[in-house]
């Protein structure tokens, strides 16, 4: 059965149909949700949170505007940081968080696993700064504060690490397609 | 990037330098706004603004893959037992909250009355839209968020002619909050009050204006950098300022 079935399906308040939405996705939602909250039982919260918003707003996906699995993604990682941001105050006064062996799954995702190797090769402040504003929704000067930098050297460091990555990204790409 | 259309160089060269931030969506109310002026005048940036985006989803794939925790699925599926179970579509949803918002402005408006008629005041404005209510002549402008990935929503239902209204948020991120309902003359704001979500993202918030309704433009709901929402009420502004 496609996505837009099950979508329909789930706007019908159909349980198996997100049953099978989960089966078929609930591990890279998981996997987004615990890489912006490092704590399983976060993670676990704010994965089932974007099942319930598809759930209770299922006809929010437009099949226009690109892959469900995409938007599912993008909600799933607000979802992520609404709930950092949310938990930041509570982690302040209870400390640590788990550090768990993540364990690596053959991905499906090659353009995934193409970035994070793009990654890999940035000078890593650039890479922390891009990491820390996309994965922990750090605003700039947010980031400026947090690394103890001047804003415009927080703002320098990711705009030159997303226009190498663009570069390196795009000549990954001719190189597959020729 | 090169540059037509009367624009100069350099504003194509700013575009570049925001573009990245851009797609990621780490720019300043600002900084948008520049970016979204300047798209259609610098003839790479639309291409270059879609690889930016392309990286972007890709990082949304770049994670490792966890296993999953053990009945995580039981309690997901738990869960969506303990919701309403009323099949709904997307016009249908906007009806009932509109519903449930009209019916907590009601329980309120009832409140208010009593209390002024405690306070042996005359006729209020809350009675104003309280009957408008009953004569159906409120209307309701839903507030759309400016970030379309998202699943929030929110509606403001006011008497045109009065200056008390109300504004229902549905499903907003809760690590602000609160958030702020600003409404819009020309490029005048006023303040029109703080909203407080709860655990769910949803809020409710009975809102007095200086003035009649009908002589604002358009409401936007912010938190404290920028806007989530907005919609136009009486007189749709050529461009939203982005806070």
């Amino acid at each position: 059965m496609s996505d837009i079935e099950l979508l329909r399906r789930i706007e019908q308040q159909d349980q198996q149909a997100l049953a099978q939405l989960y089966d078929r996705y609930a591990k890279p939602v998981y996997s987004l949700t615990y890489r912006v909250l490092q704590n399983t039982v976060l993670a676990e919260e704010a994965t089932q949170d974007t099942f319930l918003k598809v759930w209770r707003q299922a006809a929010r996906w437009d099949a226009r505007k690109g892959e469900f699995l995409s938007w599912l993604l993008t909600v799933a990682r607000y979802t992520a940081i609404d709930r950092l941001r949310h938990e930041r105050k509570q982690w302040i006064a209870h400390g640590e968080l788990h550090d768990e062996q993540i364990a690596e799954d053959e991905l499906p995702f090659r353009d995934g696993q193409l970035l994070r190797e793009l990654m890999r090769r940035l000078p890593p402040e650039q890479a922390e700064c891009i990491e820390m504003a996309f994965f922990e929704g750090f605003t700039h000067s947010q980031l400026a504060q947090q690394l103890n930098l001047p804003l415009g050297t927080v703002k320098a460091r990711i705009r030159m690490g997303l226009q190498k990555l663009k570069t390196q990204w795009q000549n990954a790409h001719r190189q597959l397609t020729d | 990037m090169n540059a037509n259309n009367g624009v100069k160089p350099n504003d194509c060269e700013q575009l570049s330098d925001l573009l990245p931030a851009y797609a990621l969506r780490l720019t300043t109310p600002e900084e948008s706004a520049i970016v979204q002026e300047l798209l259609p005048l610098c003839p790479d940036a639309s291409a270059d603004l879609k690889a930016y985006r392309e990286i972007g989803e890709a990082l949304l794939y770049s994670v490792p893959q966890m296993p999953l925790p053990p009945h995580m699925r039981e309690r997901l599926l738990q869960r969506t037992a303990d919701q309403p179970t009323i099949a709904t579509s997307s016009s249908n949803r906007d009806w009932i909250t509109i519903g449930i918002a009209a019916a907590a402005i009601i329980v309120l408006l009832i409140s208010l009355r009593m209390v002024l008629l405690m306070m042996e005041q005359s006729a209020s404005t809350p009675v104003t839209l309280l009957r408008a209510i009953a004569q159906e002549r409120t209307v309701s402008f839903p507030l759309r968020p400016l970030d379309t990935d998202t699943t929030y929503q929110a509606v403001l239902i006011c008497d045109p002619d009065a200056t008390i209204g109300m504004v229902y948020l549905e499903d907003f991120p809760i690590g602000h909050g609160r958030y702020q309902l600003w409404l819009w003359r020309e490029e005048e704001r006023v303040n029109a009050g703080v909203i407080l979500v709860d655990g769910e993202g949803d809020g409710l918030l009975v809102f007095q204006a200086p003035e009649l309704m009908r002589n604002y433009r358009y409401a936007t709901i912010a938190d404290q950098d920028h806007a989530l929402a907005r919609g136009a009420l009486y007189q749709p502004p050529p461009i939203y300022p982005r806070r």
